[in-house]
């Protein structure tokens, strides 16, 4: 397990964390997001052991990482570069790995070796970027460490690598009882393969959930009220969003799902519906109430 | 995975191994340069060195075309080796920077930190495996080169040293086999020291770098600084205060100095080298970094900065490995030890131009000023560099006004610290002088421009340094402000020799004449004289005594057989005997003859007399001087059949005699007097010499006049006399020729006979001077 | 065996139960039939193991599947699984009929699509 008290880490005068606290429980796929600066990859690498944190605490399974081996080892950071690999083999690249983890498994490099093909004595110059991404995460996994944390690991696999990288993942998490963050701005990834979420923004949390309750709480509502809407309809409930064309109110709103039907109901509208948003669109609401404009994601 | 393996994955040695396997292609090519280095210089230097002696040795019996041949080939070849090897041994040197970068590469290249660091390991295991494997990587090949030189020294035939029974003299010249063992021995071990210094100073450095451009920069400024301002900021100090004895010009004393030697690895390259020079093959002699067990304090020096970098590494922080600097303030610091090197060389530059070295009248004794002018290079030069520190950083030029506040502060910060050094009075040494219980002996050394000198070993150490205090208190008016026609000025030197060993040194320059006479007066009270006569070591270290004579051009050189004990009790007790008169009254020529002395071993200057010979090689001789006073000497050099004889005046030689007239001064010496005079004949009214022939007046002036006269005062007018010789074409101008400076009971005399002369036409002047000065 | 839509509208534990119960209900899956294994779904569509866990287990609280632990997991008997059908669309049934009742359809309309359905 995963705790994070209060976590500050300071970068020359401003706080890439501001006293961030998470849980994140054993065995779950966890997706972290955040824009670009928000503090996903501080956060990683603080996990990971290369960064100390200004103040507070991070704790994996009860112990710090920073320079404890025995935690170290027990965690496995892919970072969102290859670059550094560029100069070694593959062959290189394992032993390197294999000869410092002490969970790493021949056998079980072997059996992902071989659904990637990756040739083992050609430098990784060679390689394409999904093929060195690809070759960073069979060492990763072949290592076998309950934790492994991946930053943006998906970016340049293609579909196929993609679901190879999966299945891997997949196998891992059954069989080790594998915890897996994902720090991406692809929500699409996480929305379909992370069983909880934690939003990050400048250096503070914005949620931290259950993704089907991060989903189940935020809807969008299309309806037709009888009478122009009005703040106090919707007292208890949280609007992030509200857009209107024509005689078509669209809400989304953020709340008990039961209270949010009654409140919609007392209005009597004409058209109601419910619609699920995908994540990025929750994503985008609740940055919007935070003032940060859409335009400016993903920079 | 059993507990054992476990502890084995984490254990240093796994890390060890591993980081060592990485740097193999590195040390392939270390390998190759030592290879390339010290046994192919060593096997070929033996060989050299042979041919060498033979050549030597062949060459005193006579021209021997073979073994010069031999010589010539073995030269050409050692040539060509030391240049391969030359270029080997600095690429073995300069291995130790990338070893260093690629061992330490998450220090400074930001790529390799996640990497890098989240590797299982602990600081400890990280730090000291990749410090000692990349140490391993570098210097293992460098020693194993070594020993094979040594083998291969010892393998070779071994160095030639003569068939013949050689007198000292020949033995000096030939290098021995030990000499060039212990020689490379020597500069191995240097080498390697300076290869530790190096990887240690260097980690040091980049331990507190964020970025591979500072990193490689800052890693040149240092190692360039640190020797180099060892030496200015000591030079500053130590070089031009009031009384200073570390002449300029003594750059080696301040180059093999401990601080520059020991400190940085160029130091201690440069400083090797120039204590090398001082001595070539010399027996006995040590490189500057090793005398004193001075290895050891490198060695302390590279834990030092080992420490340090350790140190370092655990305090910083790796989210700012890609910005230039670790830590605040580094920057400054750095570009203030760039400024200060260049500026305290060229205030150095400054301080030449502008102030004559000591001997000139110019002599500063109040305060040293800098002229801004001269520093127009430096400042130049200073902010090239920060440009230059600008453009690598690569920010732009967005802080520039940043940078030129420091550029200002930090320039006129060296500015002002390079004044201060300058006119501290060498820290305190300036107005120091030993107290008289603290001195276990004290030499002095004065001359006069034109007149007395001598060096002499002080008895009364109390009245000395009473003397030396007052002196220095009232340098205002010690300084003469007269030309040196008048010969007011001289020197003076002293060294104490302190119970604890130390040896506190001085220097005077352009000192008024009442102080010479004070300090000449002192040197004859007590034993002051004898002492000179003492042996500086061990009477069974002499190798032999050889006889010099002043006159006999003939029998020049003769070696004595009586016993050195002997000679030294009737030196002593005549020299006892000795008074201020006898040197500066005495109608004889001083010095009648030499005895010189040859140890048979390298003397340090233990015993009576002092050495401040800061080049770790011993004296081999010494010189005593016999006066015509030496009775006992002289009755003694007699009973073994040489005789001294004084130096008669045979008035047939002589063609014409010349009278000279000068202004008096506290000493006189005729020679230089003379000297001085003759070059003023073209000077409209100048009717100071006079030629004339030989008469009884004349004769009695000359009889009682001496080489070196004490007068005591001034503004009264002196006379030298000199006998001119019969036209012969010696053309030299000797002290042998008969001349001297009339005593002062006799300078009415002369004064009269001066009266009672016409002036002398120039062209008769001029003729007579021209025979004799050839 | 069916698709899953990963644009992130319906959660995919819902699709999933929907999945399986339609399989069922149609009849695609037979009673006592055994379940694919929670890895082959998760690896096959790509998606949590920990969301086909938690599909399997809405699955086995409603009724439709049962599991054997270290077996795997296969459909309930007939009568089980025809129970939690029901039970299933009865509540479907409820909630499509409170939409239209509050969109403000009439209940005559209602009842003569329940006419149409049942009897012909």
């Amino acid at each position: 397990m995963i705790e994070i008290k209060d976590c500050v880490m300071r970068f020359d005068d401003k706080n890439a964390l501001d006293g961030i606290s998470l849980t994140i429980p054993e065995g779950c796929a966890y997706g972290l997001l955040g824009s670009n600066g928000a503090g996903k990859s501080t956060l990683l690498r603080i996990l990971s052991g290369i960064y100390r944190p200004t103040s507070g605490e991070v704790l994996i399974d009860g112990e710090t990482v920073y320079n404890n081996v025995k935690n170290k080892k027990r965690v496995f950071f892919i970072n969102d570069e290859t670059v550094q690999f560029v100069n070694m083999t593959l062959t290189e690249m394992k032993n390197y790995y294999s000869r410092f983890y002490d969970s790493f498994s021949e056998e079980l490099f072997e059996k992902l070796h071989k659904a990637v093909e990756l040739p083992m004595n050609k430098r990784l110059s060679t390689f394409s970027k999904g093929m060195k991404r690809q070759a960073a995460v069979i060492c990763g996994i072949a290592c076998k460490t309950p934790y492994l944390f991946l930053d943006e690991a998906f970016d340049g696999l293609d579909p196929t690598m993609r679901i190879i990288v999966k299945q891997m993942l997949i196998d891992a998490m059954l069989d080790n009882n594998l915890t897996v963050i994902f720090s991406s701005h692809n929500l699409g990834e996480i929305d379909e393969f992370c069983d909880r979420v934690g939003l990050l923004h400048s250096g503070r949390v914005v949620f931290n959930r259950e993704l089907d309750s991060v989903k189940g709480n935020i809807v969008k509502l299309q309806l037709a009220p009888e009478k122009p809407v009005s703040a106090e309809d919707w007292e208890g409930i949280e609007i992030l969003h509200t857009e209107t064309s024509g005689s078509i109110t669209y809400l989304i709103v953020k709340g008990d799902r039961d209270r949010i039907k009654e409140k919609a109901m007392n209005l009597s509208p004409k058209l109601y519906d419910e619609i699920p948003l995908s994540l990025e669109e929750i994503f985008i609401y609740e940055m919007e109430v935070l003032g940060y404009d859409s335009s400016k994601l993903g920079e | 995975m059993t507990a054992l393996s476990s502890a084995n994955k984490t254990g240093f040695l796994n890390y060890f191994l591993y980081k060592l396997r990485n740097l193999k292609s590195l040390i392939i090519l270390n390998s190759v340069f030592a290879l390339l280095s010290y046994p192919a210089l060593a096997v070929v230097g033996m060989f050299y060195v042979n041919a060498y002696n033979r050549y030597i040795e062949a060459s005193q019996i006579a021209d021997d075309y073979v073994s010069w041949q031999q010589y010539q080939t073995w030269n050409n070849i050692f040539a060509m080796f030391a240049i391969v090897a030359t270029i080997a041994l600095i690429g073995l040197f300069f291995m130790g920077l990338p070893i260093l970068m690629k061992n330490f590469r998450y220090l400074y290249d930001k790529k390799y930190v996640d990497m890098d660091i989240s590797l299982p390991v602990s600081d400890n295991t990280r730090f000291f495996g990749d410090f000692l494997s990349g140490l391993l990587a570098y210097i293992l090949p460098h020693i194993i080169a070594i020993v094979m030189g040594i083998i291969g020294i010892l393998l070779c035939p071994p160095i030639y040293r003569g068939s013949v029974l050689d007198t000292y003299m020949l033995a000096d010249f030939k290098i021995a086999e030990i000499t060039f063992m212990s020689l490379f021995l020597q500069l191995a071990f240097v080498g390697v020291l300076s290869c530790l210094l190096f990887y240690c100073l260097n980690l040091a450095v980049v331990s507190f770098c964020g970025r591979g451009a500072e990193a490689r920069l800052t890693m040149i400024i240092i190692n360039v600084a640190l020797p180099l301002l060892t030496y200015t900021l000591v030079q500053l100090t130590e070089v031009y205060y009031y009384g200073s004895e570390t002449s300029s010009n003594n750059i080696d004393a301040i180059l093999t100095s401990g601080a520059v030697s020991l400190l940085s690895p160029l130091g201690m390259l440069a400083s090797t080298f120039v204590s090398w020079l001082m001595s070539f093959f010399s027996e006995g002699f040590t490189v500057a970094p090793l005398r004193n067990c001075g290895w050891l304090v490198a060695i302390f020096v590279c834990i030092v900065y080992t420490g340090v970098a350790y140190f370092l590494m655990k305090k910083r922080r790796n989210e700012m490995v890609g910005s230039p600097y670790m830590f605040k303030g580094i920057r400054h610091i750095v570009s203030a030890i760039t400024a200060l090197s260049v500026f305290s060389i060229s205030v150095i530059f400054d301080v030449l131009l502008s102030y004559d070295a000591h001997w000139s009248t110019g002599r500063v004794i109040t305060h040293i000023d800098i002229d801004f002018v001269n520093l127009i290079p430096a400042f130049v030069i200073t902010f090239i560099i920060f440009i230059v520190m600008e453009l690598i950083s690569g920010k732009g030029f967005k802080k520039f006004g940043f940078t030129l506040i420091r550029y200002g502060g930090c320039s006129f910060g060296s500015i002002l610290l390079c004044y201060l050094l300058l006119n501290s009075g060498g820290l305190g040494a300036e107005y120091y002088v030993p107290n008289y219980n603290d001195v276990e002996a004290a030499v002095v050394s004065y001359s006069q421009e034109g007149n007395a000198n001598g060096t002499y070993r002080v008895d009364n150490i109390k009245e000395f340094t009473e003397l030396h205090r007052a002196f220095i208190s009232d340098r205002e008016t010690n300084h003469a402000k007269g030309n040196i026609d008048s010969c007011s000025t001289g020197s003076f030197g002293i060294d104490y020799r302190l119970k604890n060993g130390e040896v506190v040194s001085r220097g005077y320059y352009d000192v008024d004449g009442a102080y010479i006479d004070d300090i000449a007066r002192l040197c004859f009270e007590g034993n002051g004289m004898a002492n000179n006569y003492l042996p500086i070591s061990d009477i069974s270290d002499i190798g032999y005594i050889t006889f010099i004579s002043m006159y006999d051009t003939e029998n020049r050189e003769i070696e004595l057989k009586i016993p050195a004990k002997d000679i030294f009790d009737a030196m002593y007790e005549d020299a006892s005997k000795m008074t201020f008169d006898s040197i500066y009254h005495s109608s004889e020529d001083s010095v009648v003859a030499y005895l010189k002395v040859t140890w048979k071993n390298a003397v340090y200057g233990s015993g009576t007399l002092i050495s401040n010979d800061y080049r770790g090689v011993g004296r081999f001789e010494e010189i005593y001087y016999i006066y015509p006073c030496f009775e006992k000497t002289i009755k003694l050099l007699s009973d073994y059949g040489i005789e001294i004889a004084p130096y008669e005046v045979n008035y047939e030689e002589f063609e014409k005699a010349i009278i000279v007239k000068t202004e008096s001064d506290y000493f006189l010496n005729a020679f230089r007097v003379f000297y001085s005079m003759s070059y003023r004949t073209e000077e409209p009214g100048f009717d100071n010499i006079r030629v004339i022939d030989i008469n009884e007046e004349i004769k009695e002036l000359i009889e009682n006049s001496g080489n070196t006269v004490y007068y005591g005062e001034e503004s009264k007018p002196a006379y030298a006399v000199l006998l001119a010789e019969k036209y012969d074409d010696t053309g030299e101008w000797n002290t042998w020729r008969k001349m001297g400076m009339v005593f002062p009971e006799y300078t009415e005399k002369a004064e009269a006979f001066w009266n009672s002369l016409p002036a002398t036409d120039k062209e008769v002047i001029d003729e007579v001077l021209n025979r004799n000065q050839g | 065996m069916f698709d899953i839509r990963t644009d992130g509208k319906q959660p995919i534990y819902e699709q999933l139960y929907n999945g399986i119960t339609g399989l069922i209900a149609s009849g695609s899956l037979s009673p006592g039939e055994k379940l694919p294994a929670v890895r082959e779904i998760a690896k096959k569509l790509g998606v949590n193991p920990n969301t086909v866990q938690k599909a399997y287990g809405m699955l086995e609280q409603k009724g439709f599947i049962y599991s054997i632990p270290a077996k795997g997991s296969y459909v309930a008997s007939e009568s089980e699984a025809a129970d939690a059908l029901q039970k299933e669309s009865l509540r479907k049934l409820r909630e499509a009929l409170s939409s239209a009742n509050a969109s403000g359809i009439s209940k005559s309309d209602v009842l003569r699509i329940v006419n149409e359905i049942w009897d012909g």
